[in-house]
């Protein structure tokens, strides 16, 4: 379900474009790109019903990330769309249908929009954000060759499609913003953000890593939180230096399990798994900074903003995935920590935390 | 009666604005009134941004790319005092338009119109009055419309009451909000069995997403040998589920309507031995009573079989069974898989939608009726509060003390920004009340939880329902749907005060329609007409509020109630303690214990309960603590 209430007069404004109109939309994180392609494929939905409900228009959403298609799916279940696909580009059988829906568009290539355009008879709609661009390059495996992803102007302009911009962002709340916008990605974001806060982040500081966990828990259990996500660095022990020895997800999860807290959790990244994120059960979900990209949570839990001894080294590789973690929430954000804080949140005014 | 003709179109979600409201104002006052939607759309040559344009006929009018639709308002409906006329044929309604089922049509243009309106309007969650509606909705032919003299500018004088009236229409959207929300809280509190099952069908669903992604990081990590008995908690844990969903289910469906002669007739098909229902019946007995010996459960299980037997539906929950064993023998590899596991998956979450669906629709056909006497609740425009003229289901005088309280402090605090409630206001809401019944209204545990002071809050620490729900409501002032999963989750009782808070915050045009389905549903037109009468002298008081009688800047002053005071004039309350903590349990007539009460100092009341009625000390202790909880208003509220 929608509540239109929340649209301003922009996101009105493509809303009312034409389902036989192609564009790009490019959008900041949380400028509610995905919530106008579900407007889109509900549009559709409706408008084929409406002409001819025998011969209903054929309609495909591809995404690049599996966790992006279970967002999408548990979206457009609900709102009972019958749509043919939702579908991981990987596995896009490439067959021609009348309207096609393109998230994160960034992820993609020349190559891979140019099948993806000539595939859409009556029009396709492209939406994403340069900012968020997860892989510069990508193989092409028919040809193994490495091709660069394109930017959303450079698809505007390749397809030459008319671009709309949404320069706010309605997802995240001015105060999370605040702390988001310090740890680096786009400085003006905080000014973008039309959602004020009901409250500034959590900063909490605990005695060793499991308090933190037992923290996270009993907050969740307290608050009866049911759209959550835990967010860690590593995905696996091996990775990062020799002492991420609870900083990843096999650790953190046998410490639930032992603890017996119901919770959902990824230990691959997006198209390697064999299913995607349960958006439809309300269980916590323990992922990496990196499987975050493009989902949203009412709560978003960062343990572990710590990394001592290396500190560089956390900086240098996980400035822009920390940021991805951080803007995940639309309403409230904890952050916590056992040991001396990450300098990411060095010179970070009290005032924008509590 | 004359009718009068408002020219309106779907741009910009007016028809879902309008219906989320049951109201319509002029588009000015959408971007003033702080509740709702902040927009309305005004079409050119028919619509004004400052007031409604009401046409004497159907007008003629265009707006490409969206669906027309007029409403078609009774005169009854307005008040003919804020009716100007402009030219032939035309007038300006300065104020809003309540909607009253009876004086109201809504003329589209076809029936595929209809069609799209409504499907589109479906997917909008505070769009919640459509249904009761919907027999009003009526096709007219272009032919029956008339070409008006385009309108380019309408010289109207400004209205130097517009700042009351739109006051004025939030104060009344936060008050319906309050009588919405203790309704649906009733029909919340009356449906609790059926809730269960609801959670208990999450359940599933949460336990299916806990396994799946451990056979994932298996799948992932190919270690499958080394670690294949962790699974299996997960997967018993996975059936169990199923197994207490599917008894919910039968109990909700059938359980109903069973009683003994279906007991004793499905014993009969069953046992060959015995043949008359005498023999049924004497055998029952003889379980029931060795049972009850015994401490063994025979009597349960039969009650629980003959439930099976009797439904069919036993077949979706076996199914689901099968989906989940034939899901768990693929990924031990123990089977070729029929389905692949993203098509097993899909099965499986289609069935419990499907089965989450049928239990809905057997719910739909209910009609309520209210418990509560609307009319023993009063409101005045005024100072903004509520009074409480009859006792509310289940509380004492206390206890809707406290509950009037809350309200009125909500009321006074109720929600003015668009987007999540401000934690400041909810904080504000919390010190008033901490401050009435603590005295110390920033320290309370609560407040201090809230602002991140101390890291554990537990809601045992609100040791009364009134203040159990209003904590529900501080922590989920945002969504009803939270609200509601937190009342499940936590057991809550009487939830209907946490939907009224929630309706009194939040007010009535932000109420999700997930929780007025039943209300504006055709099964419950008397209920619709209850409140509906019950409402309507309200909007009928409001055209009587003067200027200066209301201070729009400030929300008025709530006037806080004092803590009961016991006395001998038959208070209520002391009647309620004594039938429930002293009447046989002490040796004290009512009124001894009402002269027991008096004495405040613990000793006193020790040696005055030996010494009258030998009472030992360590039961006067007791009691005197069970006196100064039931009294002290700081325990209500820690």
């Amino acid at each position: 379900m929608i509540d239109p209430s929340e649209l301003d007069e922009f996101q009105r404004k493509i809303r009312g474009l034409s389902i036989n109109e192609s564009y790009v939309i490019k959008g900041c994180a949380g400028s509610g790109k995905t919530l106008l392609a579900l407007y889109r494929a509900l549009d559709i939905h409706i408008n084929s019903l409406v002409e001819d409900e025998d011969d209903p228009a054929s309609f495909t959403v591809v995404v690049y990330t599996k966790a992006l298609k279970g967002f999408l799916r548990s979206g457009i279940t609900e709102l009972k769309i019958p749509i043919r696909q939702i579908i991981h580009f990987k596995k896009w059988d490439g067959d021609p249908v009348d309207y096609i829906i393109v998230d994160e568009a960034q992820d993609f290539t020349k190559t891979e929009i140019d099948e993806l355009s000539n595939a859409s008879v009556k029009s396709i709609m492209l939406y994403g954000d340069s900012e968020q661009q997860l892989y510069k390059t990508k193989k092409n495996d028919s040809t193994s060759t490495t091709e660069r992803t394109l930017t959303i102007e450079q698809i505007a302009d390749q397809l030459k499609l008319k671009q709309f911009e949404l320069l706010k962002n309605y997802r995240l709340p001015n105060t999370i913003a605040a702390v988001a916008a310090h740890i680096g990605g786009d400085k003006d974001l905080e000014s973008k953000c039309v959602k004020i806060g009901l409250e500034k982040p959590r900063l909490k500081r605990f005695s060793d890593w499991t308090k933190e966990l037992d923290y996270i828990m009993e907050e969740i259990n307290t608050r009866n939180y049911t759209d959550v996500a835990i967010l860690v660095p590593f995905v696996e022990r091996e990775r990062g230096p020799y002492n991420n020895f609870h900083r990843n997800i096999p650790d953190v999860n046998a410490y639930f399990d032992k603890k017996a807290f119901s919770h959902e959790y990824k230990t691959s990244d997006s198209g390697s798994s064999e299913f995607e994120i349960d958006f439809e059960s309300n269980l916590p979900k323990l992922l990496s900074y990196h499987a975050s990209k493009g989902l949203q949570f009412e709560t978003v839990f960062i343990p572990f903003c710590d990394y001592p001894g290396h500190d560089k080294w956390f900086i240098k590789h996980y400035k822009s995935p920390l940021y991805v973690g951080l803007t995940r929430s639309y309403r409230n954000l904890y952050v916590t920590h056992s040991d001396r804080l990450t300098p990411f949140f060095d010179g970070l005014s009290p005032l924008k935390y509590q | 009666m004359a009718n009068y003709y408002y020219p309106l179109s779907t741009r910009d979600f007016a028809f879902e604005n309008i219906f989320s409201s049951e109201s319509v104002s002029p588009a000015i006052y959408y971007s003033k009134r702080v509740f709702g939607f902040d927009y309305f759309p005004v079409i050119d040559g028919v619509n004004n941004e400052q007031t409604i344009l009401l046409f004497s006929e159907p007008p003629v009018y265009q707006d490409d790319n969206n669906t027309k639709f007029i409403l078609e308002i009774a005169e009854a409906a307005i008040n003919t005092d804020e009716l100007f006329f402009i030219a032939e044929g035309l007038f300006a309604y300065s104020g809003t338009i309540y909607f009253e089922k009876e004086h109201l049509a809504i003329l589209f243009f076809s029936e595929k119109e209809i069609r799209i309106a409504l499907l589109k309007s479906n997917m909008s969650i505070p769009t919640k009055a459509v249904d009761k509606y919907a027999p009003s909705f009526k096709i007219i032919k272009d032919d029956f419309c008339r070409a008006f003299p385009v309108i380019k500018s309408v010289s109207i004088q400004t209205d130097n009451d517009l700042p009351l009236k739109v006051a004025l229409d939030k104060r009344y959207n936060h008050f319906k909000g309050f009588i919405y929300g203790l309704v649906i809280g009733q029909i919340a509190n009356d449906r609790k069995r059926e809730m269960g099952l609801k959670v208990r069908l999450q359940d599933i669903t949460n336990a299916f997403a806990e396994l799946k992604s451990r056979l994932d990081d298996q799948l992932y990590t190919k270690h499958k040998s080394a670690v294949d008995k962790r699974f299996q908690p997960f997967i018993e844990k996975l059936f169990h589920k199923v197994d207490a969903a599917e008894h919910t289910y039968y109990q909700f469906v059938f359980g109903s309507d069973l009683n003994e002669e279906s007991l004793i007739e499905y014993v009969l098909s069953k046992a060959t031995k015995l043949q008359s229902r005498q023999a049924v019946a004497l055998y029952l007995d003889h379980v029931f009573t060795t049972d009850e010996l015994l401490g063994t459960t025979t009597y349960k299980s039969l009650i629980e079989n003959c439930i099976r037997d009797r439904g069919n539906s036993s077949k979706v929950f076996s199914e689901l069974r099968n989906y989940f064993e034939q899901f768990i023998q693929i990924f031990q590899g123990e089977v070729k898989p029929k389905y692949a596991f993203e098509d097993l998956n899909n099965r499986i979450k289609s069935l419990l939608r499907n089965i989450t669906e049928d239990y809905l629709s057997k719910l739909s056909a209910r009609p309520y009726h209210l418990l509560i006497d609307l009319n023993g609740v009063l409101y005045d425009f005024k100072t903004n509060e509520v009074t409480l003229n009859t006792r509310q289901n289940y509380l004492n005088t206390k206890a809707d003390n406290e509950f009037t309280f809350i309200i009125n402090a909500i009321l006074k605090f109720a929600k003015s920004n668009k987007g999540p409630a401000q934690k400041e206001m909810i904080l504000k809401i919390v010190e008033e009340i901490g401050n009435v019944y603590t005295n110390r209204s920033k320290s309370t545990l609560l407040y201090q939880y809230l602002e991140n002071k101390i890291d554990v809050y537990s809601l045992d620490n609100a040791s009364n329902l009134v203040m159990k729900n209003f904590v529900a409501f501080v922590f989920n002032p945002d969504s009803l749907e939270k609200l509601d999963d937190f009342l499940i989750s936590k057991d809550v009782e009487e939830r209907w005060m946490a939907f009224s808070f929630w309706g009194a915050y939040n007010g009535f045009a932000n109420i999700s329609k997930n929780f007025t389905l039943d209300i504006f549903s055709a099964n419950n037109i008397v209920l619709q007409d209850q409140i509906d009468d019950y409402l309507r002298q309200y909007i009928y008081a409001m055209v009587h509020v003067k200027p200066n009688v209301i201070n729009l800047k400030k929300p008025a002053q709530t006037s806080i109630p004092e803590p009961p005071i016991p006395n001998n004039n038959g208070d209520k309350w002391l009647l309620n303690f004594y039938n429930q903590y002293v009447a046989g349990k002490y040796k004290l007539a009512l009124d001894e214990f009402i002269d027991a009460v008096k004495i405040t100092q613990l000793k006193d009341f020790q040696d005055n309960l030996k010494s009258k009625y030998q009472i030992s000390k360590k039961d006067s202790l007791r009691l005197f603590n069970a006196i100064k909880n039931f009294l002290d208003p700081t325990i209500l509220f820690r």
